[in-house]
């Protein structure tokens, strides 16, 4: 088993490369594009607020695994068009299609999280937030999103946890994460130790991913306060 | 539309198939969902238990299968199992061969990872029934399984039902990945189509479509059960 991690050390470090990128270009932009998608479904504009909705809705519907066929076969079948206005050479590489398909599930979990977070906000700090002169946008960039980002800390943890391992699925459409690597050396190899390598990998960053979120929460314990009492 | 011509059933169209594969996929969810029900609570158990090895086993069980990804689960399993009962087989007959019904193999790493999921959920809600009730129970004399299964087991449902909702929807949409395995399930069948027709677009949308029109039913299904456990509680404090 050991002769498989240690002949193709350059393959798995390469593979935890791609990974580490896809998860984190994931949760990263995911995060960006949630903030319009939970500030819309906040709104008192009922088709904003619906449109944001059914967006939601459809992805957590959808298996990611069609999220990402769609995106990378359902695309390319409109390789013509997508000359056209010159974004073919992004959906040509699987790569970026994963990343693709891995911002737009997370925004729609990540909105859900935001949205919660937000509406978990104590009215009290609001309205001193007001009396206190502040405008609306500065109360939401000082007051609202601070609170609302270290109470939902848990949550993003485990988004991030959750898009690490849904990032294996990438290699589904030949990107060489873990998963595909470990598919590559096996397909050459017939030997299932490289799968257990592979587990080990994700095992090891997950337990990692947890052990620095514990420590990131232990900082945040104040903002469990939820006022009132 | 000649695209949706494509749907029809019978010889031309490939609706049939596409049912047939939505068949296969509700059947998998529908074995696997009981199996790891009862193995969450097994699991769950196991953690609360007073022996210390069951306890590390349990969550040791939990964290793994947690955090791998369901993928890898998957494929080792269905790998793994085939070779084990290969080598049990041919210490029977020497030069045995079985291969190993995918759906089988399917069934078992969807259980193994639903379950670990499964466990936490039970685990909270034991937590969230009133541990007055079982001292109560305790005071009237009921034995231990009797307190379990008459007093806490009915209170904890209620606690369950919204999180073993979300763990259905996940695993309806994590069967998706068996298609992978060469089980004919309802991706798989697209993948045959699109291979054919040079439809990607449209049968992966169709697909989605599907898979939406899942969530929605079962959402409808939950939210009747969440109305009906809450039902004896209304009007009360």
């Amino acid at each position: 088993m050991l002769s498989h991690l240690i002949d193709n050390v350059g393959l798995w470090s390469e593979g935890l490369k791609n990974t580490a990128m896809l998860t984190l270009l994931g949760v990263i932009f995911g995060f960006f594009v949630a903030i319009p998608f939970a500030a819309s479904r906040l709104s008192s504009n009922r088709l904003l607020s619906s449109m944001s909705y059914a967006y939601v809705y459809v992805i957590r519907g959808t298996p990611l695994l069609v999220q990402i066929f769609i995106i990378y076969y359902g695309l390319g079948q409109f390789h013509k068009e997508l000359k056209a206005i010159g974004l073919w050479w992004f959906f040509r590489d699987p790569f970026n299609c994963g990343v693709t398909a891995f911002i737009l599930n997370s925004a729609a979990y990540q909105s859900e999280i935001l949205r919660g977070g937000i509406l978990a906000v104590p009215k009290g700090v609001i309205e001193a937030g007001k009396a206190l002169g502040m405008s609306r946008v500065q109360i939401f960039r000082k007051i609202i999103m601070p609170i609302t980002l270290g109470r939902m800390l848990p949550a993003f943890g485990n988004e991030l946890v959750l898009l690490l391992k849904a990032s294996s699925l990438a290699s589904v459409i030949t990107v060489r994460d873990v998963m595909g690597q470990a598919r590559f050396i096996y397909a050459q190899t017939f030997d299932l130790s490289v799968f257990y390598i592979a587990a080990l990998n994700y095992l090891v960053v997950v337990l990692l991913i947890e052990a620095v979120w514990r420590k990131l929460e232990g900082r945040n314990i104040w903002l469990r306060y939820s006022g009132g009492h | 539309m000649d695209l949706l011509q494509l749907l029809s059933f019978g010889d031309t169209g490939w609706g049939d198939e596409l049912m047939r594969g939505l068949g296969v996929t509700l059947a998998l969810a529908i074995v696997t969902a009981p199996i790891a029900l009862v193995f969450s609570f097994l699991v769950a158990w196991g953690k609360a238990s007073a022996w210390r090895g069951v306890r590390v086993f349990s969550n040791g069980y939990t964290t793994v299968f947690r955090s791998l990804p369901e993928l890898l689960t998957l494929i080792i399993i269905y790998y793994q199992l085939q070779s084990l009962i290969n080598v049990v087989a041919r210490v029977f007959v020497p030069d045995a061969n079985i291969t190993l019904n995918a759906f089988a193999a399917g069934v078992v790493a969807l259980t193994l990872v639903f379950s670990a999921l499964g466990s936490e959920v039970v685990r909270s809600a034991y937590q969230a029934v009133d541990k007055g009730q079982a001292e109560a129970a305790m005071a009237l004399g009921l034995r231990r399984n009797q307190i379990f299964f008459k007093v806490i087991l009915p209170q904890m449902w209620r606690h369950c039902l919204p999180a073993f909702g979300n763990l259905w929807l996940i695993l309806l949409k994590d069967t998706s990945l068996v298609s992978i395995i060469a089980i004919s399930d309802l991706v798989r069948y697209a993948n045959m189509a699109i291979a054919t027709t040079k439809e990607p677009f449209f049968f992966y949308s169709v697909l989605a479509i599907i898979y939406v029109v899942l969530a929605f039913l079962s959402g409808r299904l939950q939210s009747v059960l969440e109305h009906r456990s809450a039902v004896n509680l209304q009007g009360g404090r």
